[in-house]
């Protein structure tokens, strides 16, 4: 600033030739030097002094941008002298203390995939400067920085899938590991700050940060985190005056503490009846019990369309056109160095997800302007059955998860030789050859059971370290020793629940939002790079009943999880005595009806039922605080359900 | 980014009016073309261009790669060191024990979980660490909420203020001051992460035991600690930092006790799980510190006063308010208490007497000797009648009590005197403190009292704050334990109390001390009364108390020593100086302590940040020489191992004074280097190679003996030790940085006279002498011998033995005579050097002059014949014991032998053994070669004659050095015996041969 009034001054005292600068002004045209026209502006300042009144282009920018800046400070200022509170609704943590609700029951929050931070502890020259810092979550500057680098430091080690040598990529701890994703994008700080309205402190509430990047077992073998959670645990109860504990898992973390609990009783040292003494309730919130199709879509060609992945990388520097491709190669080269992702895969075959002609969800109406509508009747009667009926003609097959269009193009052979290597990125499909590719193609259609040979062809490594971690089918027989092993421990289908008939199991998830259920896909256009050779056909679409769009076909769900994977477990795998649960834990479902936020003021909604969203929504926060000050599941009402689960569950049939 | 443009925006806005700028675009639109607006325009037009120049300069700075500013560093200062953990782990040094940190009070961050409407926006923000944002936009608010309540010292109602958790509650106390963030680098570098890092993040305003209570801190400590034994399997390292030492203390104490009011680990938990206790500056014994923040609120640079200061509640108009709140939440802090001087006045000093009475300020200025203060005394020595600085009176009231003689200070008890309530109008704002019960009456007293000492504050304390000290008095106890096994003290107020609590039964376990030393450190106080007015606390620090003398440093009203800013030495060092060395009654097992002293070395320059050299309290965690000891701790090393004690010449740990400076010079011989260094801090010492200048040395200091250590400062014990140098060769570094290496010749404190013409020796002036450097020199007689004997018991000891103090008997104390009083050839003898007297007495007419050089000489030839006939191996018991060796009390030898006077030496020998004894002579001089060339760490286990090593010869400290190993050659039974019996694990026995053996 001094340097510029000294400027400024300096062509006051030499207003030596201000034809000159006219002159410049005249030869020179935008073009000329910023130094130059400032040179000239100053000048002009001095000749404006004088009476020389002109308002020229850099003028006026000034000017404008002078403005804007005031405008800006005022309205931050404003800001800031704004109460810290505008008198809105009341939260309802501050509600329930008024009604007497108080902390009771320590907390244990367990995130799930993707929403905590992951911070760099060790690593290669490039990441300097960055020691502690988070590489996930958090501003995500670094992907603008160093996309390369950042790229490098999350990625695992493709045949181990821990970590690659020289780098040391750690969960954050606390709380501050999943509070926030980004900076105002909330995960679990509502309910964290509700939480506290009622007594709850970091002695009695705790969030089980993992590396959400592993394997289940792995984070042990690695971090020893099932070990510091069982003993966090254990400390809570004690020190809290031997209260059990409320666990509330979000999403994957729903499968994560399954595989503690089984665990914990097999192998943590901890017993047969540690969790009937050490839990009281488990409140999973929008759990993948049974895993995600959109899983499938992100292993086979990085399209997940929406996990906060892309999100969080679409503005930025790789999503130009040019790079958009190498992009995607490099999120699909990293993401399949992470097992967790193949603990997402559909559990359960066929008889959970459907086969080529039948899936469970068949009758599913996917007109979400009508199916609000008929909501609301239905809960009045009964006359629009016929309409309903009248409408579902011709059922849609959600059980094909991954089907081919119609239109395969035919290989170019000559192409796929010429151009072997282009860019650095190597990802698995460049050794699956085309005449293989081609083949998968046209196989045409996949279900769930076939799914996994799919992915075991095109994702070989991945599938073999993983598999060794999961396991996604059905047990015929539970007591067969071989489901001992841990990579049975996460899925629901193939475990017991541990021996605790007073612990409750809840699932709490949003409904009323079209879910990814299956996908078109076609072959990518052969361009001058070898890319990944499968896309989402996003042009195929679907008129008669709205259920396919862009090459997607959706069904009821939170956004992310459909109702089945969430709901299932509850509404008839576990409910009553059945031999996944054997000792007949009580389970509750809870859903939670979407309720878009009305306008913008109102951030992400209170009464939203999206798969992160629902974290701040009030109901669903005053069930888990009702549940952590003591009340049971009868107490909150039983089941709430909106959605059609029942039904669904009905179709599948298992042994139970 | 937006804080600072909207700083900048206010400062625009404050120079040119902002409010037309916004009217501004409709009503100039219409003309903008044509005319320009002089203020408006120019207005906009200016602030655009600051804008455009600052996203510049922003975006260039956003782009700037991250090693630019270290780049930019090592172009102006030179390469920087590589910091430990980089070199470590060249060494291949890896994570092996977990390791805790445990930070001090004030650093750890505090954050707010429930609190009053007016900080309704500040859930989980950090009220204290972090940018202490909110100190500023609502001081009174922020008060508030960091107080606790007065009478339980818990929770006020309505507001919940919790530690932050995690290695984020203390790795930073502000933005770019760290605190723990630099260890924490260098541990991750060799493999450390969380699982096995601990931060034993706790409330620091709370009692020890109330954390418990309230959070379950010390519960969550335990378990953290025993789950990471368990997944590493390896015994876990503390760290505590600053008050962290005692609250762990506490913590090794509760763990241990039975369940209700400890945490029920049982007798050996300490011993299972912790390997070493590493403390940084632990104020074990207290610190005088803590009294004036309580008595005034007044510790100058604790951060509370950092905080505020600079803030909206340093105008004038509310200084005094500010102190009023800060001393009103400060004393809601049961923390405080903890810190408060401990062990009274046996620790502390009395009115008289106080251990650091030899310190030598480190700040000297110039000044004229004062030889009229000079009397002879008895025993020939001169000595000085200078007033010494009474440290022990930690708070007196004006500079003129803190130096009169005991016996003129007149003083009235407070105890008992009547408080009033007798100020005028009480309607002093609303800030309330404790002072206004006292009324000006109980102020009075409190001042006529004049002279407090340790144990004194506690009654003033109970006096002036009556309520705080009962809720610390359920807390914290001061005292010195007089019986440990009264059962009184199972209670939990005596855990943090080291001189009232034994250490846990854990032998394996290490205790370190490290500190810095070389700082100025407050330890007494000279105050004034305040004219009594309602809104004032009535005690304020005299800060017009200004001397500097050789002798004492008070200034601005403080008095200081050595230490670290912080904690004076004695605090930091006596219990792992004496109090814990050794099997004491405090350390039952007999773990082992250590002491590791940082030299402070303040950083070059700004570039440097906080150096990587300091002593400072806080900034020594940035100390790249007590980061290494960490970690080679933490990756599984002893304190053997580091190299055991490391001291520091400029030093002196007051009340271990003997022990030390005993210590000194075995360190100094045992590292073959007589190092010399920076006495203390620019110590004016005129040394040279040839001559000391005694122009600069006040006269006192010169003459009194230099044996005699009561009264010996830094100066004397350079001459001293420099002494032993004369007629080596030697290097001198002087302060213009350059090196002059050659025979020392002679130290003096003799005047030195300029008009004398220059010889061929060259001079150095003490002004600029920096350090003397000898290698290779024994520095005491003989430093081998010295520690032969340090062990043996001397029943008899000579005069020389005794003003040598060395091995001074703890319970032999030297008494001054003192006249009895109804002798009456006192009065005479006291004054008849008084005036004018001139001596006839020569030296000379007695004894033969010496020749200090040629003296040197003669000793060291009568001393190695001594040492000849010493070191000659012995099999006879009575003559080991003569010549110095210990006997272990474990060796098993039966009465007789031990006891009798018969030599049965040969007794049951056959002819052969006698044959090998005659040989054994000839055969000792290979085996030792043999074992000289093996020396390093090779397993060596030679037999000869009567003497088996049955354990891998390796003792680092006494390998490759020269007058050692021809030593070795001399007296390998000695040597065996000595090295035998301060080995750990190893035994001394004779075997049925009456061999000696050295058995595990």
């Amino acid at each position: 600033m001094a340097a510029i009034l000294r400027f400024r001054k300096l062509c006051f005292l030499e207003p030596s030739s201000p034809s000159s600068c006219n002159e410049h002004k005249k030869q020179t045209t935008k073009r000329d030097e910023k130094k130059m026209r400032e040179n000239c502006d100053a000048e002009e300042d001095g000749l404006r002094k004088k009476g020389v009144k002109e308002w020229r282009c850099i003028d006026s920018c000034c000017w404008m941008i002078g403005l804007m800046c005031t405008a800006w400070w005022l309205l931050l200022f404003l800001h800031h002298c704004m109460p810290a509170s505008l008198p809105g609704a009341e939260p309802p943590g501050v509600r329930l203390r008024r009604q007497g609700v108080v902390a009771l029951h320590p907390v244990v929050l367990v995130p799930g995939i993707v929403t905590g931070g992951l911070e760099l502890w060790e690593g290669r020259p490039c990441s300097d400067g960055l020691f502690r810092q988070r590489l996930w979550a958090g501003s995500f500057a670094e992907i603008f920085k160093r996309p390369m680098c950042w790229l490098e430091h999350l990625s695992l080690d493709n045949e181990t899938g821990l970590d690659p040598a020289g780098i040391r990529v750690r969960a954050s701890s606390g709380l501050v590991a999943a509070d926030y994703f980004a900076p105002g994008y909330f995960v679990w700080a509502n309910l964290i700050e509700n939480l506290a309205r009622i007594g709850y402190e970091e002695k009695n509430m705790h969030m089980a940060a993992y590396d959400w990047r592993l394997s289940f077992q792995n984070t042990e073998v690695r971090d020893q985190t099932l070990s510091r959670l069982k003993s966090k645990i254990e400390l809570m109860y004690v020190s809290n005056g031997y209260k059990k504990v409320v666990v509330v898992p979000h999403s994957m973390g729903a499968n994560y503490f399954l595989h503690f609990m089984k665990w914990v009783e097999l192998a943590g040292g901890g017993g047969r009846g540690w969790c009937a003494k050490h839990i009281k309730s488990i409140m999973n919130i929008g759990p993948v019990f049974l895993g995600v199709p959109k899983a499938v879509s992100s292993i086979l060609s990085a399209e997940s369309k929406d996990v906060a992945f892309l999100r969080a990388m679409a503005p930025g520097l790789l999503d130009s056109e040019i790079f958009r491709l190498q992009a995607l190669e490099h999120v699909m080269r990293v993401s399949r160095t992470w097992d967790s992702l193949v603990s997402l895969l559909p559990k359960g075959g066929e008889a959970v997800w459907g086969n080529l002609d039948w899936s469970p969800e068949e009758d599913h109406v996917c007109d979400w302007g009508t199916r609000k509508y008929q909501q609301q009747l239905k809960t009045k009667g009964n006359e629009t059955d016929g309409r309903h009926s009248f409408q579902v003609q011709e059922p849609t097959k959600f059980g094909r998860i991954v089907s081919f269009g119609k239109t395969v193009p035919s290989p170019d052979a000559t192409s796929s030789k010429s151009n072997a290597l282009c860019g650095k990125v190597k990802t698995e499909y460049d050794e699956v050859s085309q005449e293989k590719i081609q083949k998968i193609s046209e196989e045409r259609v996949y279900t769930a059971d076939t799914l996994l040979d799919l992915l075991r062809s095109v994702a070989p490594k991945m599938m073999k370290r993983a598999e060794a971690h999961f396991s996604h089918g059905i047990a015929e027989n539970l007591s067969d020793p071989k489901y001992n092993h841990y990579k049975y421990w996460s899925n629901p289908l193939e475990t017991e629940l541990p021996e605790a008939p007073d612990m409750e199991i809840y699932s709490l998830y949003g409904v009323g939002i079209p879910t990814e259920r299956s996908y078109v896909y076609k072959l990518s256009p052969q361009g001058k790079c070898r890319s990944i050779p499968f896309q989402i056909d996003s042009s195929a679409d679907d008129s008669h009943n709205g259920c396919l769009k862009g090459g997607v076909y959706f069904v009821d769900g939170d956004e992310s999880v459909p109702v089945l994977s969430a709901g299932f477990m509850c509404a008839k795998g576990w409910k009553g005595k059945t031999r996944f649960n054997p000792s007949g834990s009580a389970t509750y479902i809870r859903e939670y009806k979407h309720i878009a936020p009305a306008n913008l003021l109102h951030g992400r909604g209170l009464e939203s039922g999206a798969h992160v969203d629902i974290m701040g929504n009030v109901a669903l926060i005053e069930d888990v605080l009702s549940v952590a000050a003591g009340a049971s599941g009868v107490e909150l009402g039983g089941d709430r359900i909106y959605s059609d689960i029942m039904k669904l569950s009905e179709e599948i049939k298992i042994h139970l | 980014m937006p804080s600072l443009r909207r700083r900048r925006a206010a400062a625009e806005e404050s120079v040119r009016d902002p409010d037309p700028d916004e009217k501004n675009p409709e009503l100039r639109k219409p003309r903008r073309q044509r005319k320009w607006s002089c203020l408006l325009d120019n207005c906009c037009w200016f602030i655009g261009c600051v804008c455009v120049v600052w996203w510049a300069l922003l975006f260039l700075f956003n782009m700037m790669p991250s090693s630019f500013p270290q780049y930019v560093t090592e172009a102006i200062t030179g390469p920087m060191p590589d910091p430990p953990g980089v070199n470590l782990k060249k060494e291949w040094l890896q994570a092996k024990h977990p390791v805790v940190f445990v930070p001090g009070i004030v650093t750890g961050g505090l954050e707010l979980w429930e609190g009053h409407s007016c900080a309704e926006d500040l859930f989980r923000k950090r009220l204290w660490g972090g940018t202490f944002g909110d100190v500023y936009k609502r001081p009174l608010c922020w008060v508030e909420h960091m107080s606790l309540d007065n009478e339980t010292g818990l929770d006020p109602p309505g507001v919940r203020v919790r530690p932050v958790t995690g290695l984020v509650a203390a790795d930073y106390f502000a933005p770019g001051y760290f605190v723990w963030a630099v260890l924490i680098a260098n541990l991750a570098q060799i493999g450390y992460e969380e699982k096995a890092m601990y931060m034993a993040a706790y409330d620091w305003r709370l009692s020890f035991q109330n954390t418990e209570v309230r959070d379950g801190a010390l519960s969550r400590i335990k378990s953290n600690i025993e789950l990471m034994v368990a997944t590493s399997g390896h015994r876990a390292v503390i760290i505590p930092h600053s008050m962290g030492a005692l609250y762990f203390l506490h913590f090794m104490k509760w763990v241990e006790a039975p369940a209700p009011m400890g945490g029920g680990g049982g007798p050996d938990w300490c011993a299972k799980h912790i390997k070493a206790v590493m403390n940084i500056g632990g104020p074990l014994l207290g610190v005088p510190k803590a009294v004036s923040g309580l008595f005034s609120a007044e510790a100058r640079d604790i951060a509370v006063a950092r905080g505020i200061a600079p803030g909206v509640l340093d105008k004038d108009l509310f200084r005094i308010q500010t102190l009023q709140h800060v001393m009103r939440m400060t004393r809601s802090w049961d923390s405080t208490m903890s810190m408060i001087p401990k062990g009274g006045e046996t620790i502390w000093g009395g009115l008289d007497w106080s251990p650091e009475q030899g310190y030598v300020a480190s700040k000297r200025k110039q000044n004229t000797s004062q030889p009229e203060n000079s009397t002879f005394t008895e025993d020939g020595n001169i000595e000085p009648k200078v007033k010494h600085a009474h440290y022990g009176r930690i708070i007196s009231f004006g500079k003129d009590v803190a130096e009169a003689d005991s016996s003129d200070i007149q003083r009235v008890d407070f105890r008992d005197a009547v408080k009033g309530n007798n100020f005028a109008n009480n309607t002093c704002q609303d800030v309330w403190t404790e002072y206004h019960d006292m009324g000006i009456s109980g102020i009075t007293s409190v001042t006529e009292y004049k002279v407090y000492t340790a144990g004194d504050i506690l009654d003033l304390l109970n006096y002036v704050a009556p309520k705080m000290m009962e809720r610390g008095g359920a807390h914290f106890s001061y005292g010195i334990a007089d019986s440990l096994d009264d059962p009184k003290y199972s209670d939990y107020k005596y855990w943090s109390n080291p001189l009232e609590t034994r250490l846990p039964n854990a032998p394996e376990m290490e205790i370190f001390s490290m500190y810095g030393i070389g700082i100025p450190t407050e330890r007494a106080y000279v105050y004034r009364q305040v004219a009594a007015t309602d809104c004032y606390i009535p005690f304020q620090i005299d800060t017009s108390a200004v001397e500097e003398n050789i002798d004492r440093c008070i200034k601005d009203g403080v008095i200081t020593v050595d230490g670290d800013e912080t904690v004076p030495v004695l605090s930091a060092g006596y219990m792992s100086a004496k109090g814990w060395r050794g099997k004491t009654r405090f350390n039952p097992s007999g773990m082992k302590t250590y002491i590791r002293e940082c030299d402070h070395a303040p950083p070059s320059n700004l570039l440097e940040g906080r150096g990587t050299q300091s002593g400072a309290h806080v900034d020594i965690m940035g100390n790249f020489a007590l980061i290494e000891d960490i970690m080679r701790v933490a990756a599984g090393a002893t304190g053997e191992e580091l190299g055991g004690d490391r001291w520091h010449w400029c030093t002196m740990a007051e009340a271990t004074h003997e022990e030390r400076h005993l210590l000194q010079h075995d360190r100094a011989s045992e590292a073959g280097m007589c190092r010399l260094s920076k006495l203390s801090h620019q110590d004016p010492l005129l040394t040279d190679i040839v001559t000391i200048k005694s122009k600069e040395i006040p006269q006192q200091d010169l003459t009194v003996s230099v044996a005699d250590s009561h009264e010996s400062n830094s100066c004397d014990r350079l001459i001293y030790l420099t002494t032993c140098l004369i007629g080596h060769k030697v290097e001198v570094q002087v302060q213009d940085g350059s090196l002059f290496s050659g025979i020392f010749h002679a130290i003096s404190g003799e005047d030195y006279d300029s008009s004398e013409p220059p010889s061929k020796t060259l001079i150095i002036p003490a002004t600029d002498l920096v350090q003397i450097m000898a290698k290779d020199v024994p520095v005491i007689r003989d430093g081998f011998l010295n520690e032969l004997q340090r062990g043996k018991q001397q029943e008899l000891m000579t005069d020389s033995c005794i003003s040598q103090s060395r091995n001074v008997e703890a319970g032999r104390e030297l008494e001054r005579w003192v006249p009895d009083e109804d002798d009456p050839g006192c009065p005479e003898l006291e004054n008849i050097f008084d005036g004018a007297w001139n001596s006839t007495f020569d030296e000379e007419l007695y004894t033969t002059k010496l020749d200090r050089g040629q003296t040197r000489e003669l000793e060291r030839e009568a001393l190695k014949i001594a040492r000849e006939i010493e070191g000659e191996q012995t099999l006879d018991l009575h003559l080991a014991e003569e010549r110095g060796i210990q006997i272990d009390g474990n060796i098993e030898i039966d009465e007789e032998t031990r006891f009798s006077s018969v030599y049965r030496g040969n007794h049951e020998r056959s002819y052969e053994d006698i044959v090998e004894t005659v040989l054994e002579d000839e055969e000792m001089q290979d085996v030792h070669d043999r074992r000289a060339s093996k020396a390093e760490g090779s397993c060596v286990t030679p037999t000869w004659g009567d003497v088996k090593f049955c354990q891998q010869f390796r003792d680092p400290r006494r390998v490759g050095r020269n007058n050692e190993t021809a030593l070795v050659e001399k007296d390998a039974v000695n040597q065996l015996i000595m090295w035998c019996s301060r080995s750990p694990g190893l035994q001394l026995r004779f075997d049925p041969l009456e061999r000696f053996v050295c058995c595990q």
